[in-house]
């Protein structure tokens, strides 16, 4: 009882604090939830841990079973321990780390993602031409004639339709964005604020 | 400076009165035959898992990237507060998920919510630690490797749920050349812009509709309260938009 009276005393607190230190940033708020928000990294750093661990177990598990994911999971294993290891050796060889893990980010992680983000645009574009052929309806059609505008308007042609996209970018589409980002706000902060004082899902049951 | 701290502090107050009464508002008016958002998407959700069990399929549930001490981290509750059903059937059913993350903090979270869901239903020893998994940091590996869960064996139905961004197509793409059933709906407009043409409307989540998902799968009052209060800040935010706009048509400056 006294553990769970603690635990949500505490949390609210700290919520409070967070959410008041955001609104009104004056000393000392902004000082306290500049602290809480570095305690929330470090315990952050620890579920990377945890996480990384689960990366592992997962993934030896895959190997095990007969099937397609065998080979990814196999190399992720392997880029995983081995990453570790050469952090590991560049602190113990060298007393400090960084370089290899940086040539690591630049050489590897870094075109490795943007490989990825040009795959992203490929399956984009495969989903805009299969809407026709799974769904035709008004919205699907709307959807393509809107990206084709737009598409329209990154060529240099003039005219009306160079018009009627820019409209569509500016007025439109951005007054959509605009809805959606306020309702989510609004959905955020009422879902935090349920969370913390009503359904406290932080208590253990 | 001090006027400025001033005007912040009323601002600030302003905004937190009128959150915690529209909230305390909603919670002590609402009644329980008050209608809900029909949302077709989490009226199906625990469906799935009955269709699962049946089939002797299995459900990949991808929660995306939204860190617990990041701005998206009321979507990454949201929508394990959407799966509440789903993985409380799960347990019952004993025909686990697969739950992927692309954020160490979420999956710890995940595999705590799915953990609690065995253990209500006194069936925790059946609870596996591989079952929720985290599969990659960064948004677009997190995306990219969650897809290759579903080229594997027994994967039937795919939840998209969370926050995610363009790269979510690497998923959807991945379901749709498979054959595998997709539902879901995330907060961004790049990610729902991805998953619209893969979708369709009626099987996708939009924006603040995600934080509809606890009460409309919980039916608990606290939830429809919460999702009521949220629609009279709704309500009360269009009003004040368009005051302002009309106000500004007129020429009369505001603040």
């Amino acid at each position: 009882m006294i553990r769970r009276i603690l635990a949500t005393a505490i949390a609210i607190l700290v919520g409070v604090t967070v959410l008041v230190g955001g609104v009104w940033p004056v000393t000392p708020l902004r000082e306290l939830r500049a602290i809480l928000l570095q305690w929330a990294m470090v315990l952050g750093a620890f579920a990377f841990l945890l996480a990384f661990a689960n990366l592992l177990r997962a993934n030896l598990a895959r190997l095990k079973r007969k099937g397609r994911g065998r080979f990814p999971s196999f190399l992720i294993v392997i880029s995983a321990l081995g990453t570790v290891m050469l952090v590991l050796g560049e602190l113990l060889w060298r007393g400090s780390h960084g370089v290899w893990s940086q040539y690591l980010v630049r050489h590897f992680l870094v075109p490795g993602e943007s490989a990825l983000l040009a795959l992203t645009a490929v399956t984009l574009l495969l989903s805009g031409l299969r809407i026709l052929r799974v769904r035709r309806d008004f919205s699907s059609l709307l959807f393509l004639t809107v990206a084709f505008l737009l598409l329209l308007k990154t060529i240099p042609v003039g005219g009306v339709l160079r018009d009627l996209a820019t409209w569509v970018e500016r007025v439109l589409a951005l007054a959509g964005m605009r809805g959606l980002i306020i309702g989510v706000a609004i959905g955020a902060l009422l879902s935090g604020l349920r969370t913390l004082f009503i359904t406290r899902p932080y208590i253990e049951e | 400076m001090m006027v400025n701290n001033t005007l912040m502090l009323l601002g600030g107050g302003i905004i937190f009165l009128a959150l915690v009464s529209a909230l305390s508002y909603a919670f002590r008016q609402h009644k329980e035959s008050a209608p809900l958002r029909e949302i077709p998407v989490f009226e199906d959700l625990a469906g799935k898992v009955g269709r699962a069990a049946e089939e002797g399929t299995l459900v990949h549930i991808t929660l995306g990237s939204g860190s617990l001490y990041g701005e998206d981290a009321m979507t990454s509750v949201a929508s394990l507060e959407s799966l509440t059903a789903l993985a409380e059937l799960s347990a019952a059913y004993d025909t686990p998920p697969i739950v992927t993350t692309g954020d160490p903090t979420l999956y710890l979270l995940a595999d705590d919510w799915m953990r609690r869901a065995y253990t209500r239903l006194g069936n925790v020893g059946n609870y596996r630690p591989t079952l929720v998994q985290f599969v990659g940091a960064a948004p677009v590996v997190y995306a990219a490797q969650a897809a290759t869960y579903l080229y594997e064996k027994g994967i039937g139905s795919n939840v998209v749920l969370g926050s995610f961004a363009q790269e979510v197509s690497l998923l959807s793409d991945a379901a749709a050349r498979r054959g595998i059933v997709t539902v879901g709906g995330s907060t961004s407009w790049q990610a729902l812009s991805a998953l619209f043409p893969a979708l369709g409307a009626s099987e996708l989540v939009m924006g603040e509709d995600l934080f509809a998902g606890g009460a409309l799968v919980t039916q608990r009052r606290e939830y429809k309260a919460a999702l009521w209060g949220e629609d009279i800040l709704r309500w009360a935010v269009i009003a004040a938009l368009i005051v302002l706009a009309t106000l500004s048509g007129l020429g009369i400056e505001v603040g």
